[in-house]
């Protein structure tokens, strides 16, 4: 019987299980009367766009206690040049450590205090910002009651943040060593080099937050120059999600930032590049003790919401819940593990069968223009890295040519909708998702989410494997191991010592250049 | 665009003239006055300044939201607290059981890991029928969500998250599973071979041997010998294989009650439905049995500040700078306390809340004088509470061969804190940052229903004990009664030091 089945069973079995218990419980309460909360309830969701472009965008839910502030930008990979890329990254940083009314000012001992993300940690706020292809955002979490605080602090961080070549210079330096370690990750920069082979010229080609190397060349001009042309009213959107009144909040947005530029933004046109790029390779040697090997599928941008939510399906189908597809063809399909025990630990004497490998992952970010579906295997560096491969292509090939079973895509429906929730559940969460697809289309997309997986059939997902899963038009990474005798790498930290740094050092492998199941 | 263009137009061309009329005068020489009127030779032109934009207005914080969580005792003996909020259509479910470090002793120590992890290994449905793990896990993925047990200093907890929707299935998955565990022999012995590799684990691991050690120093009773939170959170190897699977199953008997349970549900909650669910639960029958714990408040003597650090030695490395780290523990009285609030004041003032006293005096600077090097690279207080009895651990990570100079600065600031009050600006600070990290620390389903189950287990059910009365209660602390919690309390300490091998 396949997994689902049993899962099916079970669950059957729970609902006559509740039905027997409530069955003996006289007129016992139930849920037939219960309306669960909508996930973005319209009448809580307000949209006021203020004289100088800027978005402000409240979703308001008393009980939490706590409210979430997210100031996304337009500014991120695809708006940058190879000259200043990284630099949206830096900016937000810059931001956070000091701006016009949150100095950064040094004391005794030459400590530098104050800054934007200090005054908010003071009163208890989660800092966070992140930079993605499409866009920067700066984030505050924080108790309900300090929401003015937030908007303060972080339209401050945004408009006024310090660019002097000090602060700059600080900046580059936090940046610059983040992106170090992510280059001598062997996960992480297989990701980044998939981007740079899948293409040709599209923006999408440079790393989210720059590389380690661009990061240094930004000058404070650069910056500076930069922040006036992106940072401005049209390319911004102010999320206020929580614990808050929308007439107050909308208030403070308007305070806050009315004196964003109002500058009309960039309108360099950016061509997508739709199609996949014909099969490339390559490889490295990173100091990691598994073989990850990455392939990077074209696919679709926001502008075709059907095969965004259809692509989403299909993931869901492969990696989601113990029940996901590829979790049984790659990690083996009989576990019985405790719920905290992670996959392939499982050996108690009995034979023990190598699973084709050790781990994998699906990954797909939505991103304005076409992107890349990516899928990491890692195996044992000993093990040939082909067979699970194959066994992936397969599993693309049997999608491409049936789509999913009315069993399977119920489930990764389900699976889907659960991890969308999941994900929402929090004002942060809810935060992200708005301001994530006001950046690449319209927020819109969030709150019709859910509506948009109900109306994806099998067919869908079937069309969306067989445009962008090709068999000869993808990019392959192949992060190997470093040899067990590991060669002194000159300027490396010293091996083992807390804080070390592992080097990547690009050593091309004899890897055939074109991928070894295609048929002849 | 140039640099200056978000500055408003007046301040701009001021710049502008300012900068063009300086350059010329800086070499010597008269602006050009090709096509301008040149100015009168005695106008002296102020030093230009750049204008200031006006500053961002300060801002008042709102008026702190009203929380409600309604806590009822059912008929049962259970405590049902309720958070509601209808932000997504989730709930979370935390169900504590009081079953806590001062129910163990040398001879069971580890009982309650060892239980909860078995409790995990299997279910028995109402059919009699038992379902495995991974029934379970995907039964509950069924409903959205996931489930899972935590084991705590005062406590064992069932939880849950998932969708609103199915609360009622959801909620009687985690109550089988809470209530009725399989405990087959095989599930116990599975359990107990992995909880010794894993104590084979913990004796390599030095920050849990150092933890350890502090607390095995605090948690004496007056003969000299650990009790409660002083036994190894994770047993012994003598404690964990004496362990019958019969004394389990009876310590499950005694303790899976519904007079010991505190539930806590958060998110889009239907209350009716959860209460008549946990109201239904059998309060279950008394056990009686001469390897059960007594359930008496442990004796807790405090320690003896004569008494040598105690030294836990790290393997060697290969870091440059040999890094020791200092670990001073204050023995605090119990969380349902009226002093409690002070007390967490305190420990923010002294090392939690960015730029403490602790961060201040210590950080970034040098100890000592002429030393130009940073000598301390972390140091920082840390509050735990529990139901009998609590710690404030200060500790400090440095050089090893600045330890001594790390002690004496740590000590002199707990004496600090004893001889005087804070300044109003400084518990003010104080009291923001609690209140503010409270609410966040809250910002999830889970951490908020195991937060609001929590407060009560350890309290009591007494509405003024709820979690969110907290923030409340710390804003009604003032510098005296700080300084008060300090004089009392950071007397005797004990130490613990993670020492370079050599």
């Amino acid at each position: 019987m396949r997994p689902f089945s049993r899962v099916s069973l079970f669950g059957c079995s729970l609902i006559l299980l509740s039905a027997t218990m409530a069955s003996s419980r006289a007129a016992a309460p139930d849920m037939a009367s219960f309306k669960p909360a909508p996930l973005f309830d319209k009448t809580n969701l307000k949209v006021k766009p203020l004289p100088n472009g800027l978005r402000g965008i409240v979703r308001t839910a008393t009980g939490s206690g706590v409210v979430c502030v997210q100031v996304w930008v337009k500014a991120g990979a695809r708006y940058e040049s190879e000259n200043n890329s990284g630099v949206s990254r830096l900016l937000a940083e810059a931001g956070l450590n000091g701006s016009k009314n949150y100095p950064r000012r040094a004391e005794a001992g030459g400590t530098l205090r104050g800054g934007v993300r200090e005054s908010l940690e003071t009163i208890g706020g989660d800092v966070k910002t992140f930079t993605s292809r499409d866009a920067t955002f700066l984030s505050v979490t924080i108790a309900a009651q300090y929401l003015p605080q937030a908007l303060r602090a972080l339209s401050d961080a945004v408009l006024r943040p310090d660019l002097s070549n000090e602060s700059v210079a600080e900046a580059r330096q936090d940046v610059a060593g983040e992106q170090s370690r992510r280059e001598n990750d062997a996960l992480d920069s297989s990701l980044d080099i998939a981007y740079r082979l899948a293409f040709e010229k599209h923006p999408y080609r440079k790393p989210a937050g720059g590389t380690a190397h661009s990061i240094e060349t930004v000058t404070a001009a650069l910056a500076r120059s930069f922040h006036q042309t992106h940072f401005i009213g049209p390319n911004i959107s102010v999320v206020v999600v929580g614990d808050a009144q929308v007439d107050v909040a909308n208030k403070l947005i308007t305070e806050f930032f009315a004196d964003a530029l109002t500058a009309v933004p960039d309108k360099t046109n950016i061509s997508p590049e739709s199609a996949p790029p014909p099969f490339k390779s390559l490889a490295r040697r990173f100091a990691s003790r598994n073989k990850v090997v990455t392939l990077g599928f074209r696919s679709p941008g926001i502008a075709n919401p059907t095969e965004v939510v259809a692509t989403d399906i299909l993931l869901s189908h492969w990696k989601e819940g113990e029940a996901a597809q590829l979790r049984s063809v790659l990690l083996g399909a009989s576990r019985d593990e405790d719920l905290d025990e992670k996959p392939n630990e499982k050996d108690n004497g009995a034979t023990k069968v190598e699973a084709p490998a050790l781990g994998f992952d699906v990954d797909y970010l939505t991103q304005r223009d076409p992107g890349l579906l990516t899928v990491t295997l890692v195996v044992n560096p000993e093990a040939r890295s082909g067979d699970a491969i194959g066994l992936v292509m397969d599993e693309i090939e049997k999608v491409q040519r049936e789509g999913l079973s009315g069993e399977a895509l119920a489930r990764a429906k389900q699976s889907l909708t659960r991890q969308y929730i999941e994900q929402s559940d929090t004002v942060s969460g809810q935060a992200g998702a708005l301001g994530f697809y006001d950046m690449i289309g319209d927020y819109n997309f969030a709150v019709e989410y859910l509506d948009r997986i109900g109306h994806i059939t099998s067919d869908d997902v079937k069309r969306v494997a067989q445009k962008y899963l090709s068999r000869t038009a993808y990019v392959q990474v192949v992060a190997e191991p470093l040899p067990a005798a590991r060669p002194k790498i000159p300027g490396t930290p010293l091996e083992g010592g807390s804080g070390s740094i592992t080097a990547s050092i690009p050593v091309p492998l004899k890897v055939p250049l074109r991928a070894p199941w295609l048929k002849p | 665009m140039s640099p200056c263009a978000h500055q408003k137009q007046p301040v701009a061309k001021l710049c502008a003239v300012g900068l063009g009329l300086g350059y010329f005068m800086s070499l010597g020489m008269a602006a050009p006055a090709a096509n301008k009127p040149t100015l009168p030779p005695k106008v002296q032109l102020p030093a230009v300044k750049p204008t200031p934009k006006p500053a961002l207005p300060y801002v008042a914080a709102l008026p702190r939201p009203v929380l409600e969580a309604p806590m009822v005792k059912l008929s049962n003996g259970a405590v049902l607290i309720l958070r509601t909020d209808r932000l997504a259509p989730r709930v979370a479910i935390s169900l504590v059981f009081k079953a806590g470090a001062s129910d163990e002793d040398t001879k069971n120590a580890g009982w309650r890991r060892l239980l909860a992890d078995a409790m995990l290994r299997g279910s028995l449905g109402s059919d009699g029928k038992a379902h495995e793990s991974r029934d379970v896990r995907r039964a509950a993925e069924a409903l959205g969500g996931t489930v899972g047990a935590t084991v705590g200093d005062d406590q064992i907890e069932f939880w849950a998250v998932g969708n609103s929707a199915t609360q009622d299935k959801l909620l009687d998955l985690v109550l089988q599973m809470a209530l009725h565990p399989r405990l087959s022999d095989a599930d116990i012995e599975t359990t107990r071979e992995r909880l010794l590799a894993r104590l084979d684990v913990e004796t390599n691991d030095v920050p849990t041997q150092a933890v350890n050690a502090l607390r095995n120093q605090l948690y004496r009773n007056p003969e000299g010998e650990p009790v409660a939170y002083g036994l190894p959170s994770n047993g012994l190897e003598s404690s964990i294989k004496s362990l019958a699977p019969a004394q389990l199953r009876r310590l499950h008997a005694a303790f899976f009650r519904s007079d010991k349970l505190v539930a806590a549900i958060t998110g889009d909650v239907y209350g009716p439905v959860v209460k008549a669910r946990l109201e239904d639960i059998e309060k279950g029958v008394e056990v009686n049995s001469d390897d059960l714990p007594l359930g008496l408040p442990p004796q807790i003597a405090p320690p003896s500040n004569e008494r040598p650090p105690l030294v836990v030695k790290q393997y060697p490395s290969n870091a440059q700078v040999p890094i020791a780290w200092l670990f001073a523990g204050y023995p605090l009285p119990a969380i349902s306390s009226d002093e409690a609030p002070a007390l967490r004041v305190l420990c923010v003032i002294l090392g939690e809340m960015p730029r403490s006293r602790l961060e201040r005096r210590l950080m970034g600077v040098p100890l000592i004088p002429e030393d130009n090097e940073v000598m301390v690279f972390q140091a920082a207080t840390q509050w735990t509470a529990r139901r009998w009895a609590g710690e404030l651990v200060v500790f400090a990570q440095t050089r090893s061969g600045d330890i001594e100079g790390a002690k004496n600065a740590l000590l002199d600031e707990v004496a600090k804190m004893r001889d005087g009050a804070p300044t109003q600006p400084e518990l003010e600070r104080a009291k923001n940052y609690l209140s503010g990290a409270w609410a966040t620390e809250r910002e999830g389903l889970r951490e908020r229903a195991f937060q609001t189950a929590l407060a009560p287990a350890l309290s009591g059910a007494d509405p003024k004990f709820s979690d969110v009365e907290w923030t409340a209660r710390i804003a009604k602390v003032d510098a005296e009664d700080v300084r008060r919690v300090a004089g009392k309390y950071l007397k005797n300490y004990a130490m613990t030091l993670i020492m370079p091998e050599d």
